[in-house]
């Protein structure tokens, strides 16, 4: 017997399994089991024939039978014996056990009962009905191997009673004889007879059976009759399965009929021309209920004999023509079992990648029986794996199509597994293998978070962090042509990776790996320049009770960043504080530092210092001096000896000599001199200090901080001549005098009008503070007046200061001019005088040049002086003893003739000084000039007013 | 305004002294109800003449030109001149006190307003003419002013009769 598909036996079972029970329980009469197949047609036999039952009698089938025995075996008419032999076999036949008679004694019990029969026969009369007598007869010879004279009576009986009831078992025994001898024509022409009697019940099932017999005894025939074989079998189907649902009720007693049929059905075709061979038989248009079952039959047959191909043909071939009907799944199922038996593997995925891809959509799953569900989920996940397996063995393309395909597997498999949450991982494994992130990410998201008791959930929903963090950018990217940043995208990736681990720690908030991923997105945050993010996310990490040591450094650190980047100083400054503290917590642990590097130390007591300064500079932008020096000094404190530390002192004298609390910013300043003697910072000290000296009240102090500085400059005189004006403002003549002199001692030569005026400043100061110093002060002068005369530039102080200078110096010459008596010799004399006189005149005229009208009408007074002077003196000369009276009286002449010129031009110089006078404008030099005019020309000059007499009175004026 | 010098006295002091005199042109002026500046006063109708307290602040004038306080006599005689605008004399006084002061301009308006009051005066003329000459330098003025001077006084003075010539060449050479 050759062994059945795996998937025939879950037909035959399928079947089966909807017998009822009574139907199961129900027993035929009698039965006759033939031969099964041999290797021929003639070696082949039909399975089985059986009778109908018959109603059982009322009391119980015991009593009935051990009476009925007891009668038969008493009884000596032989009439009643045969009554009640026949009463007993009715009742064992009917009851299924049994009664009265063990089987063993049942061929001596029928032998007994022929004799009865025969004398029956042999007497001529009998009471009850022949045809029955005759039926049992052939019953009797059949049970105890006389099978020929069973024949005989039979045909007795169809001949004699052609219309009794038992006619038609008459001639399908005696049908059965003649395919039992080989007589397959004969037994086909009773066949047909017994299918054509029809009548009740009984006779329908015979007609039934001897369809099937007619199918055998037309297949017996030979290949020439199997078309009719064929037909006659698919009537015996039509019969028996006449709609879908009889698939599912049909009687145990017709599962080997049918199987039978189904099986000679696809051994005809095998042995023709297979499937077209079918298709002639039954059609290809409308499937019959039962047309599954013989292409199921017939691939079963194909596979059994070693032609796979064939046997998936035929499959396949259903599954095509007849898409919507029942077992096209288990067809599909079918062919991976033919190829795996056939050992072809690829074919088993290939079909296996059908059978999935078939019923991928909901509903088609849905539709899906259980064990086919649970197929599908099998195939899924072996071929999810296979291509997951192939994708890890393989290289470039064909590693991403493997893994593409693993996840698309993985995926659809995920929602219909038992335990979603580790396919759901593998998917998303595989899509990660695949490059495509993001469906990755989905793939871990819902086995990290929407798989309810999955127990590595946490795991699954790490890795989707775990994927974009990979992804997310560690700063503002490259700034190469080839990879131009895009801070958008960057943003966009980093703001992804945020929100997933605020998911992440929302589901698994003790999860041990959260502090990392946070400390690293706060990083990240600030590497991309969100500092409210990145602020945000270190807080998160520092809310852990449970952090590691490098990861609470990483949060105050970007904490630290962030405040000072914002300028929230102190809080920056706690931030760097709780940083160092962490290194030095770790560095005393020794050895259980967490990776931290201790190298970095100094830059944080760096930052640590430049906040602090930050909050002095603030508090001094504040104007809270006292909370601005505080910090600007503790800085020393917290990072001694650093620049920072050194600039907070600076800025500590600063704050104070801004705040004008001069004594404090001295002292520090002068403090800072000397801790810090050679810091750059140092050279802006003396500045600072004269700065502080001046507004202080302390102007000699300033001046003398300027002279120490000058020393050592290699340009000494700017800062010396601004300590001589601190000197002159202070009033330290003898201080700002000896800085003016030695400046003036190097012949500076002015490059601008500014310069100029300083240095007559300094030669006007000179000259005013020369004291009895006459000689200095004619000096400076005569140096005043002399540079004045020189310059291009001129101010009004200048100017005037020039122009007194000049008066003053000719008022001097004027008075040697007067003290120059005329005397003999009187030529010497009068050039002396006329010398004199020049010079005076000389230094008139310059005070006049550089003063304008400021000493005008005093010049034209003292000049018109001189000459009155000269003329005076000429006359008042002394004439020489020598000359007679005539001659003294002609060199008086003389000397009228000589003096009369100068007086004209005395008259003239104080008559043009009268000219200018000016209603309303006293001036005393032009009164004067009038008061010399009214001696020199009294007749034009010489007026008195008059007063008046006040009646009664005296004239006031008098 | 230039002050005179503390010491600058002019004349002994014969009269009341600076302080009672203060108090008394108080009362004068109170009296008169009149105490607006001279030129108001010089302008001002009959209603406003009062002889009387012109002649108390002439002589109050008088006293403090006398302590050398040019200033107050000054201002007492130009208010003594509101009171009296017919008082050449005090007109006169206060004309030379003022070109004192060098204020030749107001001097010689001052005897302007007086010779149209009291055109018969030569001395008048005379100052005007003085002044003209000298610190006006207004020489046809002067010249004008020496020839009514001569009129008024019958050609009498021969010096001025000088000056007339001088000035004579001078304005038409």
């Amino acid at each position: 017997m050759i062994r059945l598909p795996a998937a025939t036996v879950s037909l035959i079972v399928l079947m089966l399994a909807n017998l009822a029970p009574s139907q199961a329980a129900a027993q035929e009469a009698f039965q006759v089991q033939l031969d099964r197949d041999g290797e021929t047609i003639g070696d082949m036999r039909p399975v089985f024939l059986k009778f109908e039952s018959r109603p059982l009698p009322a009391i119980s089938p015991e009593e009935v039978g051990r009476r009925y025995l007891r009668l038969f075996e008493t009884s000596k008419a032989p009439d009643v014996r045969v009554d009640a032999f026949n009463r007993l076999a009715n009742i064992r036949a009917r009851s299924g056990r049994n009664v009265g008679y063990r089987d063993d004694q049942e061929a001596g019990l029928y032998r007994e009962a022929l004799d009865s029969y025969q004398a029956i026969l042999d007497q001529g009369r009998y009471a009850g009905r022949l045809d029955e007598l005759l039926y049992q007869m052939a019953k009797a010879h059949a049970l105890v191997g006389e099978p020929d004279a069973a024949t005989e009576r039979l045909e007795q009986l169809v001949g004699l009673y052609p219309k009794s009831s038992y006619a038609t078992e008459a001639r399908f025994r005696i049908a059965e004889a003649d395919f039992a001898a080989g007589r397959y024509t004969q037994a086909a022409s009773g066949y047909r007879a017994v299918i054509a009697s029809g009548g009740d019940a009984s006779g329908q099932a015979l007609a039934t059976k001897a369809r099937y017999m007619l199918g055998w005894s037309q297949f017996k025939q030979g290949p020439a009759t199997w078309a009719d074989a064929a037909r006659t079998f698919a009537s015996v189907l039509d019969e028996t399965l006449p709609d879908a649902a009889s698939l599912n009720a049909v009687p145990t007693s017709s599962v080997d009929t049918l199987d039978d049929t189904l099986r000679i059905l696809a051994v005809m075709a095998q042995r023709k021309e297979g499937l077209a061979s079918l298709d002639a038989w039954l059609g290809e248009t409308e499937p019959r209920p039962w047309t599954g079952l013989v292409y199921d039959r017939l691939a079963d047959l194909y596979a059994t004999e070693g032609q796979p191909d064939k046997s998936v043909a035929v499959n396949e071939a259903f599954v095509r023509r007849y898409p919507g009907q029942p077992f096209v799944a288990d067809f599909r199922a079918q062919t991976v079992a033919v190829w795996t038996d056939a050992g072809q593997p690829t074919a088993v995925r290939h079909a296996k990648a059908s059978f999935v891809a078939a019923y991928r959509g909901r509903d088609a799953y849905q539709g899906l029986p259980a064990r086919h569900q649970s197929r599908w989920r099998d195939y899924a996940r072996t071929l999810a794996d296979t291509a997951y397996a192939k994708g890890s063995a393989e290289q470039g393309a064909n590693r991403v199509t493997a893994f593409d395909r693993a996840a698309d597997y993985y995926e659809a498999l995920a929602n219909r597994a038992t335990e979603p949450g580790p396919v759901w991982r593998l998917a998303g494994d595989a899509r990660l293998q695949a490059g495509e992130d993001d469906a990755a990410i989905r793939a871990f998201r819902t086995a990290g978070y929407e798989v309810p008791g999955y127990a590595e959930a946490a795991d699954a929903a790490w890795a989707a962090v775990a994927v974009l963090r990979r992804n997310a950018p560690d700063g503002p990217g490259p700034s190469s042509a080839e990879a131009q940043p895009d801070p958008a995208a960057g943003e966009n990736r980093l703001a992804a990776l945020s929100s997933e681990v605020t998911r992440f720690s929302g589901a698994y908030p003790q999860d041990g790996r959260l502090p990392a991923v946070q400390a690293d997105l706060a990083n990240r945050w600030l590497a991309l320049g969100d500092r409210a993010q990145a602020l945000a996310w270190a807080g998160r990490v520092l809310d852990h009770r449970e952090l590691k040591a490098g990861q609470r450094y990483d949060a105050w650190l970007v904490t630290a960043r962030v405040q000072q980047a914002d300028g929230e100083w102190s809080m920056a400054e706690r931030a760097w504080q709780n940083a160092l503290a962490v290194l030095d917590e770790q560095r005393r642990a020794r050895g259980q530092d967490a990776g931290l590097d201790h190298g970095q130390r100094p830059a944080l007591v760096a930052q640590l210092a430049t906040v602090i300064y930050q909050q002095g500079r603030a508090a001094a932008g504040r104007g809270d001096v006292d909370e601005a020096v505080r910090h600007f000094r503790r800085i020393q404190a917290a990072s001694p000896g650093s620049e920072t530390a050194v600039r907070g002192e600076f800025d500590a004298a600063n704050t104070l000599l801004r705040a004008r609390r001069w004594p404090e910013a001295i002292d520090s300043l002068e403090a800072f001199r000397r801790a810090y003697p050679e810091h750059d910072l140092s050279g802006q000290i003396p500045e600072k200090l004269v700065y502080a000296y001046s507004e202080s009240g302390q102007p000699v102090r300033a001046a003398d901080e300027l002279v120490a500085q000058a020393n050592r400059a290699s340009a000494p005189w700017p800062m010396r001549l601004r300590a001589a004006e601190l000197y002159h403002n202070a009033g330290a003549v003898q201080e700002r005098d000896a800085l003016y002199r030695a400046y003036l001692d190097t012949a500076p030569v002015p490059d601008s009008a500014e310069a100029f005026v300083q240095t007559q400043t300094f030669r006007h100061r000179l000259a005013t503070s020369a004291g009895n110093d006459e000689a200095a002060r004619r000096t400076w002068q005569a140096s005043l007046v002399s540079a004045e005369l020189g310059s291009p530039w001129h101010s009004e102080d200048t100017l005037a200061w020039s122009a007194d200078a000049a008066l003053v110096m000719g008022v001097r010459a004027a008075e040697r001019f007067e003290g120059i008596a005329l005397k003999a010799p009187l030529a010497e004399a009068l050039d002396r005088k006329q010398a004199a006189l020049e010079a005076a005149r000389e230094r008139f005229m310059q005070a006049d040049q550089l003063g304008g009208d400021r000493h005008h009408s005093e010049v034209l007074f003292r000049r018109a002086e001189l000459y009155r002077q000269l003329a005076a003196d000429l006359m008042a000369s002394e004439v020489p003893d020598t000359l007679s009276e005539m001659e003294a009286a002609q060199y008086q002449m003389l000397l009228e003739e000589q003096a009369y010129p100068f007086e004209e031009k005395a008259i003239d110089l104080h008559a043009q000084n009268h000219q200018g006078l000016r209603a309303d404008a006293y001036d005393p030099w032009i009164e004067r000039s009038l008061a010399a005019l009214a001696k020199l020309n009294p007749g034009r000059y010489q007026r008195g007013l008059r007063w008046m007499t006040w009646s009664g009175e005296g004239q006031p004026g008098a | 305004m230039r002050k005179l010098d503390a010491n600058h006295h002019r004349r002994q002091p014969d009269v009341l002294p600076a302080h009672t005199l203060g108090l008394l042109v108080v009362l004068v002026l109170s009296v008169s109800g009149c105490a607006t500046g001279p030129s108001t006063l010089q302008d001002s109708d009959a209603k406003t003449r009062d002889p009387a307290a012109a002649a108390v602040l002439v002589e109050a004038g008088r006293s403090a030109w006398a302590q050398g306080n040019a200033d107050l006599a000054i201002t007492q005689w130009q208010q003594a001149l509101a009171l009296n605008p017919d008082d050449a004399t005090t007109a006169n006084n206060l004309a030379v006190a003022l070109k004192d002061e060098h204020h030749y301009r107001q001097a010689a308006e001052t005897l302007r307003q007086a010779i149209q009051r009291e055109p018969d005066v030569p001395n008048l003329h005379y100052n005007l003419g003085v002044i003209s000459e000298l610190y006006l330098l207004d020489l046809p003025e002067a010249l004008a002013q020496y020839r009514a001077y001569q009129q008024l006084t019958g050609g009498s003075d021969s010096e001025v009769d000088g000056w007339i010539a001088d000035l004579e060449r001078r304005v038409n050479p």
